[in-house]
Order: C-alpha cells, then structure tokens, then sequence
C-alpha cells in the first residue's frame, strides 16, 4: 500500500519533468518458463498460457510453449487442458467451485511444474451506478463515467478483491495494469456504498458489466509487485526492483489464480441521471 | 582501556599541581553583533601556543606568569593583537570587525591561518553561513546541506537530492544536529530542499571519520548545525524574496548586550498561484513547506548564560479535502553555560525532538488515517577542563529517551492497524583528551561508553531462521528487555612536518542504535526509524584514515589529501519488496551484512581574496556483502560513485558585483536494470538479476550565479542585494531515474526511458538586510 503514497509523492516529484528515450545494452539471462492460468467459478473453458522469457529488448512477442501436459485437479477431479492455440491450453467447459484449492501441473519439456491457489467466496454485488464527475466548461455529453459498486464486504477477514469491467460485452480491462484490485483491510465487514471500482470511457447506452473476482492475498501482492516494477516505478523515492514474486514451483514465473467472481450489468444512464461525484 | 586513559589523566592533574605559577586568560570572542564566533583562534606570539573557541564562542589558555602578545583571528574578520602581563587570571572578552573583503587581496599577512595543519582534527569540513550563501542554489534556495555534497566524501543520494552519503555510508548514518537536537528527516518536498535555513544558520561542521567522543550514535557522520544566537547589539532584520520561496529573519537585544532573540521563517508559495485559479479543483490544492526558527540568548553574567533555540517546519499536501498529507520536524533545545572557573568550561542541555506525519483522506464515512512519530527527550553534560596549553580535557554524559510509535492507520470500519510502540533508552559517558607531545607531536584520544536498552510498554515478535513469525512477546511499561553496550574509542594524531604541512591519522569506532527502515536511495517521509533489538544487533564501523595537510602561499590555499578504509557491520537491507509501512512484523523484513568503504580525497581550497572556491575530488569504492541479497555475492552499494569532482569558484568583480559557477561530476549511481522479460496478462514484466549491476549515466552539471548588491550609502540602513541564478547551463539532461517500458497495446515492444528533473533552470533572488 505505501507503494501508491511513494507513486504519489513520486507524481508530485515529476511534475516538472521530461522524458526522453534512453539507449542501453541490457545482459541477457537464461531462459524462464512462464505460466499464466487461472480457474473461476464461471462456467466455461478456463486458459493457460505457456511462455518463455526473453532478453528485455527482444521486441517480438514471447516465445509460446506448444507440446506440453497441463493439467489441473481440485483434490478429486483431474481435467485436462488441450493447446487450441500455440502455447495456449484450455479445460472443457466446466465450473470451479469456491472453497477448493485447485492444483495446476504442466509437464514442460521433461521437467514438472506445479501451482495450487484457493479458490474463495466471492459477496454477491447488490446493485452498480453510475457516477461522473463535473468538469465544468470540459464537460462533454458522453465522457469518462465511474463504475459505482454497492455490496456487503463478509466479516471474514483477509479478502481480496479485482475489478475487471466490460463495455458492450468486451473487456476492457484487458492487460493487468488496467484492473483494480482492493483489500478489505480497512472495510472489513462493512456495507460498500458508492465505491469506485472502475473508470472507463463511455456513451450513454453503452451497456457495462462490472466483474467482481474473489482472488487471494498472493495475487493482491503479485499484482503491486508487478506493477511497483512496471507502470507505478517509484525510482529513486522507490526500493530496488525485485523479481515479482508468483506462485508456481520450479524456478518457474507468472501465477496460477483461482477466482470466484460475481457480475452485474447496467445501461450508462444520460448524463442527468448519474451520479455527480465531488472531487473532493 | 579505560583505565589507562583515567591513569594517564591522573598523572597530568599530577603534573601541574608543582608547575610554575600560571594564570588563565579566558573570555569570549564575538562579532560586532555579539554573535559568538566558534573556532577562533588565540594565539601567543612567542610561545607558539594557542587555542580556539569551543561552540560557544569561550577560550581558556593557561600560561606561565608572564608577558604575552596574544593574537586573535577569525576568518574573513580584522585580527586583534594584545599585549597583556600575566599576573593574575584574566577575562578578556574580544569583539572583532569584519573585515573589507576587497582591500584582503593587498594586505596578505603573516596570519596564522594555518588551523587546518595545527588541529588534530581531520576528515572534517567547515563551512559559514556566508560562503555556503555564495554557492549557487537550485531555484537559488540556498541550501547548507547541497553546498556540503559539493566537499570531498560527500556526494548527494541522487539528482536534486538534499540527503547525503558520507564515505559509502547510508543516509540514516548521519548524525544531523540542529542546535544539539537530533533532526530526523532533514528534508523538504520529495527531499529537493534541507529543512534548514540560511538565515537563521552560523555555522556548519560536519566530520565524516574522526568524529569526537562527545558524540555518537550514527556510524558514519555528524553534521553539526548552529543557529545565530540574535544580535546583542541592535535590531536587524533580514530577508528574500525567491523564485520559490520567501524568508524573513527578525533578530535583536531586549537588553543589549545581555539577552537576544531571533525568529526566523521561511515559507515556499508555489501553491499560491493555484489560488489565481477560479477552478476549484485547482484551488483547494495546497504543496508547501515552511521553517520557523526560533532563538533566545541570555547572559546572566559572566559565568552564566542560558539559550533556548526551536525548530518547527512542515510540508503539507492537500488535494482539497479529500487526501491531506503533511509531515515535519520538531526541535527544542534549553541550554546552559557555567563557567566552574576560568579553565572548567561545561554545558548542560536539556533536548527534545520529534518526527511525525499524519495522512488522511476521505470523510467521515471513507475516511483514513494514518499518523506515525517518534520522540526524543535528551539530557546531556559536556565539560570542557582546559588544563594546560598542552592538555584539554572533556568530559561529560549524555542519555536519551526515545519513544516510537511506527504506525497507526484506521479506515471506515474502525479496526486500526497499529504497528506496537516501543521506548528505548540510550545513554553515553566519554572522556577525552587534546594533548600535545613536544612541539609537533599532537595526539587527541577519547573512549565513549554507550549502552542502549529496549524498554516497554512493548510488543517483540520473535522470527525463525527464515524470517517468519514465530510469536511475540509483550513487555509491561518501564520493562527493560534487552540491553546493548559497547566502547567506542576516538584517536587521532596530528605530526606537524613545520608549519606549513602536516601528517595526520585516525582511528574511531562508531555505534550505531537506531535505523532508518528504507529501502530507496532518495528516502521518503513515511520512513520509520526502528530501534536495535533482540532481532537487530546495532551496526559498527571502524575507520582508519591518514591525510597529509599542506598550505601554500601563505596559507592562501589550504591543500589535504586523505585515505580511508572504514567496515561496517550489522548492515541492513531489505528482503525483496520488503513492505516497510504499517508492518508490525517489520523487524523480519531486515536483511544483515557487512559493508565497507575506501577511497582516497583530494582537496584545494582557497578561503581568502577576491577569488575564492574549491576543487574537491573523491576516488572511492563502497560495496556490500548480504547472505540473502545478490545470491550472497557482493554488490555495489546504492551510493558507490567511484569519481566525484566539485569545482567552486567566487570572484568578486566589483565591490558590488560578484560571480560564482560551480562544475560537479560524478560517477552514475549504480542501479538495477533487467536482464530478461515475460509476459504476463499484457503486461511485459522484467526480469532481475544481479542487484546494482549497471550504472545511471555519468552525472555533471554547471551552475552559475551573479551577485549584485545595492549602492552603499552610509545613511540609508537598507541594503539589498539581487541573486540571478542559472541551474544546470548547459541544460545536461541528468538522469533522475531510467524506466523500462512497453507499447500500451504490445508487451512484446518494450524501450527504456530517461526521466529527468532538472533541466536548465534560471531563477532570481532578492535579498535585503535593514
């Protein structure tokens, strides 16, 4: 969390500056296998993406691992994902159930990789609005408009929360950086009236579905850990870069999720008819 | 060890008690205001024996029933002699004039300006209020501590930055001193700007190796501020106008001669412009810093005086009422002065200091809070036995309660998050001695004796081997649970080659009790600083070094050389993405090791004429070794800069024109660049190796500055002066901090991107003085 304050002050800091590129001859390092899969309690096939590293500069898209044995159980069930695309894999159309761990193995080249992640509850959303902010003479009829999410947060601790947000029935939020992800450290067990889960550009009678997922601590950290090293870099307000830290055994990188999520559909109202948010 | 020291001190009381008749000439040394000068020299033109004022502007020489010619000189001031017959002790009070700057250039005495050669002393770098003024300042906000980086052994933490690293050692290892209080965060705004104002400064010592008995509790530095005292003569105020910021210093008698005060303040109004926006949006924000210094000086006689000096200054940081965040300093000092006799000089100090910062955001309903402070209260004696031209003995104690309270944050549901408070108490004894062997044969030794102990009200976690919680442990308030102690002995010695050059060398142990938990080379105001304790050993550092002092022409340009090798101890760092804020387990985030430091420092420095400066240059070498950092390899420290060049030049043009430029150069600050990528849900994610294993781009940059004072008229008493600065001439785009990035839409197109700050920046000051 002190990682947003440091980005804050770090945004003070460069206010007056510039950027510019800036050559440099990077090492290479050795090869990295990559996992990147999840499971939810939607009903569909679910993907995991096999990858290798590459040197930073590469410019090209990563290396896909086709060939591989992936695998995922949840103590009693075994499924078994199938490459419907080079390096991608995916279950049958099934259903993960809250309260199970699920067990990802892949069988890479030879060598055995592994990842287990709880799958939590997730609270049902009770209804989303739509909020907006008033720029004045900048106000256009059709602008940037806030996902409002009103729901009950459980008494249970330690829960874990990402947004995701879908305009006209496709993602927006589709690279990590653009999702959301919260903890209830501070709201525990309270009524969520009013929060901004997501910001997005849209029209009147755009129809947007705020997607809630239940995810684990591990990726709450994974996520202000990739991001402390990508989009949010601190510099020198910042401590030293690390590795993020994932969940998959083997030397291996990225993280295996599992997730419940609940989702809620609504038509951006006219203007009128939003939310005014205060700026402050 | 130190009973030998004790024996010895025993034998020089013994020694003196049969000597001939002797008398004490003692007094203070002022200027014309009646601010006392610290390091003036006393100095007896036959005997060769001399002596300097301590901080508090008093000198003791004891000599032999006599006649003497004593002179006394102060840098930049009219040297006074006086002929005086030894019969009885004397007080002899001496105010000295300042001196025409322009005519020095003709009049090049046989001054004994040689103290650099003569003192024991060494690592060490003086600087006054006025010449730190000369050197030009970013947004021309003349800054003490910027003005040291440019010294050998000193280098800046990074671009712009007020924090400093002295000979490899981290920034929580200097010892910052405000008036004796411990200033904790010494810096303003994203640690741009110091929090200690010119104006309200006298005097600035910092000793980066050698540092003396009384002192101690940081192993790499101390950085010794005074505040002006006020004048004791008459009303004067002072005061700017920046591109930033403005100051006023009000200072004058109450009774002349006997009680003075000063106030001092200092305020930055960016911010202000946002209040000429009719958006209220724009005009709720607020991003600001002020100081306020404070002072009062009061003679109760001869033997007696009392000073009571404070600091407050804040940043704040408001984006309407939504999100406050505003942090700061706090200083109080009481002190003393009792002459016991002509000869026994001590000081008694009654010292408090704080650290605070509060963050809150949100209304009633959303709210969040989250404050965090640490406290100290300082009792301290220092005495001061001048027992002969050939020994001055000091003595004393000092003992310290820290109270700190790491964190506290609570939000809309109301179970805070406290991180556990704790005390500790530090406390110290040291004895020392100046002590001159034959006529070029100076030796000064010291042992200080520092213990520390953790104290409840407290709660302390006790981890595994791999760091993880195991359980804790509550301690009842006034409970001492653990207790550290250690001696640290001081010695240098000081040959003299003739009076022209000298060889010198030292040894010092340092202890060090409390830690700053950050992991950023620049700092940030939500740093805590945490105590030593059953989980964390207090670091040590020895250090040797040996310097060679020669002065040219007269003394017109003093030269040094010194080497240096110091190992430290018990360093700390930091696991991988360490969280370091609102952690009560925050002790199993720390990572110890060893660290050392060499390097070699090359100083010329000319403090006389119509051209003044310095060149200073830093060969040097710091590296870590930590078992879980770097697979347990050694890297460079954050702060290794192998080359490090500062060039400062004045030149009086005119009586009223003069013109500074200062050149720096330095080595880039190694960093820790990726070796390797993946992708991962968009993102292109970069992979590390090796810690520090690149460098920033070579760092250098050219300031000039023009000073124009006004026409002196002797009738008009204000006098004003204007400051046109340039930041950076040659617009050198300095890194500030290098970023990897990626196409928004295509992880698989990455570049890396130069961030700089500080392009080239003109500004202009206005200063007057009525």
């Amino acid at each position: 969390m002190k990682n947003i304050y440091i980005y804050l002050l770090f945004s003070v800091a460069i206010m007056f500056s510039c950027v510019e590129d800036f050559d440099v001859d990077l090492n290479s390092t050795y090869e990295r296998i990559i996992i990147q899969g999840s499971i939810s309690s939607e009903r569909k096939a679910h993907k995991v993406v096999l990858s290798k590293s590459a040197d930073y500069f590469s410019n090209q898209q990563t290396p896909r691992i086709s060939g591989a044995t992936v695998t995922i159980s949840d103590g009693t069930d075994v499924f078994t994902l199938s490459e419907v695309s080079p390096g991608v894999y995916e279950t049958d159309t099934m259903t993960g159930i809250p309260g199970r761990t699920y067990t990802l193995n892949a069988i890479i080249e030879g060598e055995d990789y592994e990842s287990s992640c709880y799958m939590n509850y997730c609270p049902p959303i009770d209804s989303i609005q739509i909020g907006y902010y008033d720029y004045g003479d900048y106000q256009m009829e059709d602008t940037f408009v806030v996902v409002l999410l009103y729901a009950q947060e459980p008494e249970t601790e330690g829960n874990y929360y990402l947004w995701n947000v879908y305009k006209n029935e496709v993602l927006e939020t589709d690279t990590l950086s653009e999702k959301w992800l919260e903890t209830d450290l501070f709201v525990n067990g309270m009524y969520i009236s009013g929060y901004q889960a997501q910001w997005l550009v849209a029209n009147t009678g755009d129809t947007l579905t705020l997607e809630m997922q239940s995810v684990v601590e591990g990726y709450y950290d994974y996520f202000y850990q990739v991001m402390s090293v990508t989009d949010w870099n601190g510099g020198p307000l910042a401590g030293p870069p690390a590795n993020p830290k994932g969940n998959i055994s083997n030397d291996a990188l990225g993280f295996f999720l599992a997730y419940s999520l609940e989702r809620d559909t609504i038509i951006v109202p006219p203007i009128d008819e939003r939310i005014l948010l205060e700026w402050f | 060890m130190k009973y030998i020291l004790f024996g010895l001190l025993f034998t020089l009381f013994a020694c003196t008690t049969w000597a001939q008749k002797k008398y004490t000439i003692s007094g203070h040394i002022t200027n014309a205001s009646g601010e006392e000068l610290i390091g003036a020299t006393i100095y007896e033109k036959n005997s060769k024996l001399g002596t300097a004022t301590n901080t508090y502007g008093f000198y003791s020489l004891t000599l032999p029933e006599g006649e003497y010619e004593i002179e006394y000189s102060y840098l930049g001031m009219e040297t006074q002699d006086q002929k005086i017959k030894l019969t009885e002790n004397l007080k002899i009070n001496i105010k000295l004039e300042e001196r025409e700057k322009v005519i020095e250039e003709v009049i090049i005495t046989a001054e004994r300006k040689n103290e650099n050669v003569l003192k024991t002393e060494m690592s060490t770098i003086k600087l006054q209020a006025k010449e730190i003024k000369q050197v030009t300042a970013l947004f021309g906000e003349v800054d003490i501590i910027k003005t040291l980086q440019l010294m050998p052994g000193i280098q800046a933490t990074g671009e712009g930055f007020s924090g400093f690293n002295v000979r490899g050692g981290s920034p929580d290892q200097n010892l910052i001193l405000f008036d004796e209080a411990t200033v904790y965060n010494a810096s303003h705004l994203m640690g741009f700007f110091s929090v200690f104002n010119n104006d309200a400064v006298k005097d600035v010592k910092v000793y980066k190796g050698d540092i003396p008995a009384e002192f101690g509790g940081r192993l790499s530095s101390l950085l010794d501020i005074r505040m002006n005292e006020g004048n004791l003569k008459k009303f004067e105020a002072t005061g700017g106008i920046g591109t930033i910021s403005s100051r006023l210093t009000l200072e004058g008698p109450i009774i002349e001669d006997k009680w003075s005060v000063l106030i001092s303040g200092r305020r930055t109004y960016a911010d202000l412009f946002l209040l000429l926006s009719s958006d209220e949006m724009i005009n709720s924000n607020k991003l600001y810093f002020y100081d306020l210094n404070l002072k009062t000086n009061y003679k109760i006689n001869e033997k007696n005086r009392v000073f009571v000096s404070g600091y407050f200054g804040r940043d704040v940081l408001k984006y309407g009422d939504m999100f406050s965040w505003d942090w700061g300093n706090y200083t109080l000092t009481t002190r003393w002065n009792h002459l016991f006799s002509e000869r026994v000089f001590s000081n008694f100090s009654f010292i408090y200091s704080k650290y605070d910062y509060k963050m809150e955001s949100g209304d009633d309903l959303y709210g969040f809070k989250w404050v965090s402070d640490l406290e100290d209260l300082k009792i301290k004696a220092d005495l001061t036995y001048f027992l002969n031209p050939n020994n001055t003995v000091k003595f004393g104690f000092d003992g310290t309660y820290h109270h700190f309270n790491p964190g506290y944050a609570s939000g809309p549901s109301g179970d805070p998050i406290v991180m556990p408070e704790s005390n500790a108490l530090e406390y110290a004894i040291y004895l020392s001695n100046e002590h001159s062997l034959g006529k070029n044969l100076k030796i000064n030794y010291g042992l200080r004796a520092s213990a520390f102990q953790n104290m409840g009200k407290a709660t302390s976690y006790n981890f595994d081997e791999n760091y993880e919680k195991i359980d804790s442990t509550v301690y009842d308030q006034w409970d001492i649970y653990n207790t550290f102690y250690g001696l640290e002995p001081r010695l240098s010695i000081n040959y003299l080659l003739n009076q022209r050059s000298s060889l010198k060398a030292s040894y010092s142990r340092t202890k060090q009790y409390l830690h700053l938990a950050s992991n950023s080379t620049g700092g940030s105001p939500l740093d805590v600083w945490v105590p030593s304790s059953p989980n964390i050993d207090p670091q040590i550092a020895d250090q040797v070094a040996v310097g060679y002092f020669r002065n040219f022409f007269n003394n017109l340009f003093e030269t040094s050389v010194e080497l240096y090798y110091k190992n430290m101890d018990n360093q700390i760092d930091f696991k991988d993405h360490a969280v370091l804020s609102l952690n009560a387990e925050l002790e199993g985030e720390f990572r110890i090791g060893d660290a050392w430091s060499y390097g070699a420092e090359f100083f010329i420095r000319k403090q006389q004429g119509k051209f003044t400066g310095w060149i200073s240059y830093t060969l040097s070498k710091a590296e870590r070794k930590i078992p879980e950092i770097n697979y347990g390899k050694v890297y460079p420290s954050s702060y290794d800069r192998p080359h490090n060049l500062s060039i400062v030049g004045v030149y009086d043009l005119t009586k009223r024109l003069n013109v500074s430029a200062t050149w720096v150069y330095a080595t880039g600050n190694p960093v820790t660049f990726p070796s390797g990528k993946y992708e991962y849900e968009g993102m292109a994610v970069p992979i590390f190796t090796e810690r520090n294993s690149y460098r920033m781009p070579d760092y250098h940059r050219l300031d000039l500055s023009l000073t124009l004072k006004g026409k002196y008229k002797p009738n008009k008493r204000l006098r004003s002066e204007l400051n046109v600065s340039v930041y950076n001439v040659y617009n050198r785009h300095n890194a500030w901090m290098i970023t990897f990035t990626q196409d928004p839409e295509n992880p698989g197109v990455t570049k890396a991107e130069k961030i700089y700050v500080f392009p080239i920046i003109p500004s202009l000051t206005w200063n007057f003085y009525f």
